[in-house]
């Protein structure tokens, strides 16, 4: 009988309208950040990769829409998980794309959101 | 523990049911009343105490707005439980100081008149009314306690009626019974009170037809109408009789309580669209166009005074009624049953008489079975000298022209810009030179297509402009007198009104128009006779201590004997008349001077704006132009619109000449010559109309900037719909600036060459220049390097825009190799630079670098984001722009 009325009880309230927040979603940030397709990023974040080789590699965030690169940095990496820290407050505020690349070859990519 | 979950579930399961069960329940909502202890209570000056003695007092109870009054339950319950109207008692707070509201849909089991009583402890009201009528009636009402209670009701068995059943406790025994004996018992009633054996009709808490959503379609005013749309027959002809014979059956057959009928649709629209059925753009149609009515409200506002002619058509049935006595009903077999094609009578033109401006509420009605369908109401005026009816939108109103709600759009044209960026609030004009915002202005967001609704924010009250209308009404005293006319080419009247009926501090210097009964009418402009370049005038002379004189023009001796007002009239002899007249003064009344005004963006947001659009490429187009006219002066003539040169103007002198491509230069290099600190100064608003029309001659006159534009309020006008353009000081190249739609002859044009501002090809190809950026840290410095390589593209101007962060770098210097003329302005959280060759003799066919340094504050290992390229720009000889990607 306890169980039944417990039950009921849960019914109850289950029916009661959820409380939704107004609040549209917001994009969460992602410290490895080439694990996900688009994070958030905030200014001075750092940010986490791992390279597996010592030639020379460059980070470089390009607007899709310009077609055109924003700004980059060249480094000499260590074999492994690298951080990095990124700047935001002279970029555009709007979502770029962030990638890894050697004189060679795209190795990661990513969409970051600047807000 | 059982048992307290068991109450607990009893408690909550009444206060927490949120659904609605439909037929056979009723709502209830509880109130704690008094404050829970006795006390009254006051809001809004309206107060209660004790018991309800009036309905107000009653509504005041259950209002909860009052401060000692909270809702503590709601929900439904059987209407004949004991929860309920039979004595029962709805779930409530406490034993006192508690109101109870039972309410919901009923229909009774009966037609005819019901005895009905009640009983309450303490006050109660039973009331009902006609589902989608506003009106409550009152079967039965006690303020006090306890007795039985008689009314009567007479009632439709067809029909749903909303109810209202309320009663409340202040202290003591509570209470509340609903009884009743059915129509055949009229004369000898017996009475029982509500039970499952006497359910007295069918109750239900959903409303048995629900009101449509009302569509709105046409603002209220001219040329608007309100309409509810019918499904009827079932939708498909098989139930109930087609098409009415007379208005008694159109009454039924759009009655929702009659078999087959449903309203479907409501909303407002425009009177053309319900009266001159537009194919196939008509009112609602349900139903795929067959089986269906109309019903189309709104008032006749007459031109005219005099017999106008009605004539109704339509395919299938229609009427039309006008409310002449203004009761509120429309009344068949009267002369408010104006026109009309039943399936039996028809009667399909008719005389009436009405009077100009006096508005009329008419209703059409229209009835489409199957087949074909149309509907046309048309009318002749009193003026007309031909059979010729016709539909005039202008006196089809949707309310009575004085009830027009006052609205306000404004619609900003912008280009290229996002305006959801830009707020609005208005202002008033405090003298010549400045304007305070208005008390009823917060800011308004523009919305995504310029567009916002500033009604909330104008001062719509009418203030005295210190002018004076003055008329004349019979009376017992001469304080007017004309004198004998002196005749040049026109008459010339002096006329004296005595000074003791002007009002303090007013002279004839503050008189707008005089009217003299039926002789003189003059605000000094008015034409004669109604002809165009005859106008009377007058002017004042000096006054007297006895009398203001004006002297009146006018192309024909005032008309004394032959007016209306001959015993107002005497002669003096000599051609002189005094009038025997009471002189009376209406002050002018306007809207305040208002103006609808951009707040003011951030420093950096301004800054970001004007160089995004006044950039090299403007530079260079201006040059350009100027330089084209050859030996002789004057323009090239490659701009497309007049409105260019507007843009062009950025020295506001109302010439483009040298000295506007001098500041430019300037502003390229961060100079202040053009001044840009403030939006007010770079943006232009001009009304669209006059955008669209602008000519080689009269740009000039669009030439100032302001975030201002006026409101251009008039008095009898309550709706407005205003569109501006925006452009910008500085947009030679219409980057950013509204676009007329079509393109113009410009001055002195030779040859049109396209706005050459579209979006600048980004994607590599043969008309790309790729411009290599490297961002070096060296020591302390960031070093940003923009290397142009060769190429043939002829480029005169380039511009980059290099932010920075500026808590963590400062700008130090920038190297440039070009040999062109160099620029660079430094803004508060980018760099501008780039070259220019204003006349177009150099190039920069053969390659350039940009160095620009930056001092690090911290040395930080990571410095990606620190600078930035947010913006590059490559410009032609012509001032087009070439495609450039950084890589």
């Amino acid at each position: 009988m306890k169980k039944y009325l417990i039950l009921i009880l849960l019914l109850l309230f289950s029916c009661q309208k959820d409380l939704l927040d107004d609040l549209e979603p917001t994009l969460p940030q992602e410290d490895m950040i080439f694990k996900v397709e688009e994070s958030s990023v905030v200014d001075g974040q750092t940010i986490f990769f791992n390279i597996d080789s010592e030639v020379k590699h460059t980070l470089i965030i390009f607007d899709t829409e310009r077609k055109s690169v924003v700004a980059k940095q060249s480094f000499r990496p260590t074999i492994g998980l690298n951080d990095f820290q990124i700047f935001t407050k002279s970029l555009p505020k709007k979502k770029l794309q962030l990638t890894l690349e050697t004189s060679t070859e795209v190795l990661k990519s990513t969409y970051i959101v600047i807000d | 523990m059982k048992k307290f979950l068991l109450i607990l579930l009893l408690f909550l399961l009444p206060t927490t049911f949120l659904g609605q069960s439909g037929e056979g329940y009723i709502n209830y909502k509880s109130y704690k009343t008094h404050y829970g202890n006795g006390s009254s209570s006051t809001y809004n000056g309206v107060s209660y105490n004790g018991g309800a003695g009036s309905t107000a007092e009653f509504d005041a109870m259950v209002d909860t707005n009052q401060p000692g009054t909270t809702l503590t339950h709601s929900g439904e319950v059987l209407p004949y439980g004991t929860s309920s109207l039979a004595g029962g008692w709805a779930p409530r707070w406490a034993n006192d100081y508690y109101a109870t509201v039972y309410s919901g849909w009923f229909k009774p089991n009966k037609t005819g008149t019901y005895n009905i009583k009640t009983q309450a402890d303490d006050s109660s009201e039973t009331r009902y009314r006609e589902a989608g009528t506003t009106e409550w009636q009152y079967m039965t009402y006690q303020y006090g306690c306890c007795s039985n209670i008689y009314g009567t009701a007479t009632l439709d068995k067809t029909k749903w009626y909303e109810f209202e059943f309320r009663y409340q406790e202040y202290g003591g025994g509570s209470y509340y019974y609903f009884g009743y004996s059915i129509p055949a018992n009229s004369s000898s009633p017996i009475y029982n009170w509500i039970s499952s054996n006497h359910q007295f009709g069918t109750w239900t808490n959903i409303e048995p037809n629900p009101t449509p959503t009302f569509t709105n379609n046409a603002s209220d005013g001219k040329n608007a109408v309100y309409y509810k749309v019918f499904s009827t027959n079932g939708g498909d002809g098989n139930t109930g009789s087609h098409h009415p014979d007379n208005s008694s059956q159109f009454d039924d057959l759009f009655n929702t309580s009659t078999a087959g009928t449903e309203w479907t649709h409501q909303g407002r629209d425009t009177g053309t669209k319900a009266l001159t059925w537009p194919w196939p753009n008509t009112l609602p149609r349900p139903n795929d166009g067959v089986w269906f009515g109309w019903e189309i409200t709104g008032y006749f506002v007459p031109e005219e005074t005099g017999t106008y002619e009605f004539k109704i058509s339509s395919d299938d049935r229609s009427d039309f009624y006008l409310d002449l006595d203004d009761d509120g009903t429309f009344e068949a077999g009267t002369d408010e049953q104006v026109v009309y094609y039943y399936e039996g009578p028809s009667r399909y033109e008719q005389n009436v008489s009405l009077t100009k401006d006096s508005p009329v509420k008419f209703r059409v009605r229209y009835s489409q079975g199957s087949g074909g369908a149309n509907l046309y109401l048309k009318w002749t005026k009193p003026s007309d000298t031909a059979d010729n009816h016709t539909f005039n939108s202008d006196e089809i109103w949707s309310v009575k022209p004085e009830d027009v709600p006052f609205h306000y759009d404004v619609n900003y044209k912008f280009r290229n810009i996002d305006e959801t960026g830009f707020k609005v609030n208005t202002y008033y004009e405090v003298s010549s030179s400045e304007i305070a915002q208005n008390s009823n202005s917060s800011a308004i967001t523009l919305d995504g297509n310029g567009e916002a609704t500033i009604t909330s924010q104008v001062d719509t009250d009418l203030v005295g402009q210190g002018k004076y209308d003055i008329t004349a009404t019979p009376g017992s005293v001469e304080w007017v007198v004309t004198y004998t006319p002196m005749l040049t080419n026109k008459y010339r009247y002096r006329i004296g009104l005595d000074v003791r009926e002007f009002p303090n501090g007013v002279d004839l210097d503050d008189v707008n128009n005089i009217e003299l009964l039926d002789l003189v009418d003059t605000d000094g402009t008015s034409s004669y006779g109604n002809t165009s370049g005859l106008s009377n005038s007058w002017a004042t002379t000096t006054s007297d201590a006895y009398w203001n004189n004006f002297y009146y023009y006018t192309w024909s001796t005032i008309p004394f004997s032959s007016s209306n007002y001959s015993s107002s009239i005497r002669s003096l002899g000599g051609g002189g008349y005094a009038l025997k007249v009471e002189l009376n003064f209406n002050e002018v009344t306007a809207y305040k001077t208002q103006y609808v005004v951009f707040d003011s963006p951030t420093t950096t947001e301004l800054e970001t704006l004007v160089d995004d659009v006044f950039t090299v490429a403007d530079v260079v187009m201006a040059f350009n132009e100027l330089s084209g006219g050859g030996l002789f002066g004057g323009f090239k003539g490659d701009y497309d619109y007049n409105v260019q040169y507007t843009n062009s103007d950025v020295n506001r002198d109302g010439v483009f000449d040298y000295n506007d491509t001098q500041l430019m230069i300037d502003f390229l290099n961060g100079g202040t010559m053009f001044d840009a600190s403030y939006l007010a100064a770079v943006m232009m608003l001009t009304d669209l109309t006059d955008y669209e029309s602008m000519t080689s001659t009269n740009w000039t006159n669009f030439t100032s900037s302001r975030t201002q534009f006026p409101l251009g309020l008039s008095t009898g006008t309550k709706q407005y719909d205003k569109s501006i353009a925006v452009h910008f000081k500085g947009d030679v190249n219409m980057s950013h600036s509204h676009l007329p739609s079509t393109t113009q002859t410009t001055s002195m044009a030779m040859d049109n060459m396209n706005i050459r501002n579209s979006s600048p090809m980004t994607s590599k190809s043969n008309d790309t220049i790729e411009v290599d950026l490297d961002i070096q840290k060296i020591e302390d410095e960031i070093v940003v390097t923009l290397n142009l390589p060769q190429n043939s593209k002829g480029v005169v101007g380039t511009e980059f825009r290099v932010g920075y962060d500026g808590d963590r770098v400062t700008f130090d210097r920038i190297e440039s190799e070009s040999t062109l003329q160099s620029f660079s302005a430094v803004r508060s959280s980018y760099i501008k630079l780039g070259s220019i060759s204003t006349d177009g003799s150099q190039n920069l066919n053969g390659g350039t670098e940009y160095k620009i340094y930056f001092k690090e504050a911290n040395d930080l290992t990571s410095f990606l984001g620190l600078v930035s390229v947010t913006k590059s720009e490559l410009v032609g000889k012509s001032g087009e722009q070439i495609g450039v990607i950084v890589k």
